[in-house]
């Protein structure tokens, strides 16, 4: 061929030769989706801002659906500091293989849960084998992406009402997340009653809303702090603060008494008294009749 | 990303492995392009750099890697009668991780050679289709209760029967 002759451009070359690279993506999304297809609500539950407790309520959140009769599990999306494993006390679980996939560990309450706390120790950090030295802030989270997809893909979910997502920190990873989950992820944004975090809040909202992912509403948590001995919920925080701009679907208070449960790994067994188990019914209410309005 | 004969004006087509490709001692893997044309070769060469962003999509690129129903070859009994020791993965490369995480489970295992506790054919694709980040996991755990509980080989019955015990 003479130099004269146009050469062909990417656009002009049907297929890729033969490396199905985009092929095998699309197949493994499809999967993904006929994986989840027996889970009637998927809620990603985050915030943007970190150490707010996104997992304890995501756990409590669990919690209360599990006591309005609806099969609930969790996936801990934090590979890097997954907590859900211990608040479910499922950090010394052996992982079986089923007949569809992984199979769920559950809590006795019947709560299942997907954590990389059950896979690797608290003791270790989570890690990936790399022929490349140096360069894991490239590569790494896509290949957390990569794994958490095949836990969506190869975990044998069953029949849902629920599936909790508890998401790391970070505004990006809101907007990621959406991505990756599409539309038929809602999310549920966690704060406190600072300035602070409702301030990176608000910039996950910002994020989230660039994507077709609704989003449900939030709850503000440690609202205050429940004193045992005189049975009031004290101030934490300043009042006043102002509120986001998307739906408050209630105020959680701080009890010492829950955050003992959730170092040992009980709090499906935290008294449904606590002032913080009962805002978190009415919110698990609140929540059942938004999705089903 | 694709590959042009400038002679031919044709698009190469990839030339599939017969064995999974590994990367060498540097992170580099070789992946053979051929024109249908003028059947003229070449290799793309990637460094460990480019070789890890593809590992990290969990994609399969550029060679037969054993899949899930591949590679196992059941006795009259279904027990596996020749397979490879370890369930494939599906990317060549996140086998090497695998390979990797193994040893380390294996450093802090039970005084026993894993490799001598036997899983039936049908067990070990149970084992497959798991998500590739749990298997190692798995199959320790698995072979501790296996062990435990008195099994010469892992089962499906075993592991019903773990699932059974741990009610989940």
């Amino acid at each position: 061929m003479g130099d004269s002759k146009k050469l062909k451009t990417y656009s002009d070359l049907a297929g890729d030769g033969g490396s199905n690279i985009m092929g095998q993506v699309v197949a493994h999304k499809a999967k993904i989706e006929a994986n989840l297809s027996g889970i009637k609500y998927v809620i990603a539950v985050g915030s943007g801002k970190g150490g707010v407790g996104k997992s304890t309520i995501s756990m409590h959140l669990a919690s209360a659906f599990n006591r309005l009769g609806k099969r609930v599990s969790l996936l801990d999306a934090d590979v890097n500091g997954p907590a859900l494993a211990r608040l479910a006390g499922l950090t010394d679980v052996p992982l079986i293989p089923g007949q569809n996939g992984l199979i769920v560990p559950k809590t006795k309450s019947g709560i299942g849960v997907i954590s990389f706390g059950t896979l690797v120790p608290e003791s270790e950090a989570v890690d990936f084998k790399s022929v490349s030295s140096g360069d894991s802030h490239v590569w790494r989270a896509t290949k957390e992406f990569s794994t958490l997809a095949d836990f969506l893909a190869d975990t044998d979910w069953g029949e849902l009402d629920f599936l909790f997502i508890d998401l790391p920190p970070g505004v990006e990873r809101c907007f990621q997340f959406a991505e990756f989950f599409g539309s038929k992820t809602s999310f549920i944004l966690i704060t406190i009653p600072s300035e602070v975090s409702q301030g990176v809040v608000a910039r996950s909202i910002a994020a989230i809303k660039k994507t077709p992912s609704p989003i449900i509403g939030y709850i503000e948590n440690m609202s205050g702090y429940y004193c045992a001995d005189s049975k009031e919920v004290k101030p934490l925080f300043p009042s006043g603060n102002a509120k986001l701009d998307i739906p408050l679907l209630g105020s959680v208070p701080f009890d010492p008494a829950v955050a003992e449960h959730c170092d040992r790994g009980t709090i499906t067994d935290s008294a449904s008294s606590s002032p913080t188990n009962i805002s978190l019914q009415k919110i698990a209410t609140k929540i059942m009749n938004t999705l089903e309005a | 990303m694709k590959f042009l004969c400038t002679s031919c004006n044709t698009q190469m087509k990839l030339v599939k492995n017969e064995a999974p490709l590994k990367p060498d001692d540097h992170g580099s893997l070789s992946i053979r392009y051929e024109c249908p044309d003028c059947l003229i070769e070449i290799a793309m060469l990637t460094n460990a750099f480019e070789t890890q962003m593809v590992t990290s999509m969990g994609v399969e690129i550029g060679g037969e890697t054993v899949s899930k129903s591949q590679g196992i070859t059941l006795d009259e009994s279904g027990n596996m009668a020749e397979a490879n020791s370890e369930p494939a993965a599906k990317c060549p490369f996140s086998q090497m991780a695998r390979d990797s995480m193994m040893e380390a489970s294996e450093t802090d295992s039970v005084n026993r050679n894993e490799d001598e506790f036997p899983w039936t054919a049908q067990a070990m694709v149970r084992l497959q289709n798991i998500p590739e980040f749990a298997r190692p996991m798995a199959k320790k755990g698995i072979e501790k209760f296996a062990h435990e509980k008195g099994f010469t080989q892992v089962t499906e019955e075993c592991l019903d029967r773990a699932k059974e015990e741990f009610e989940m």
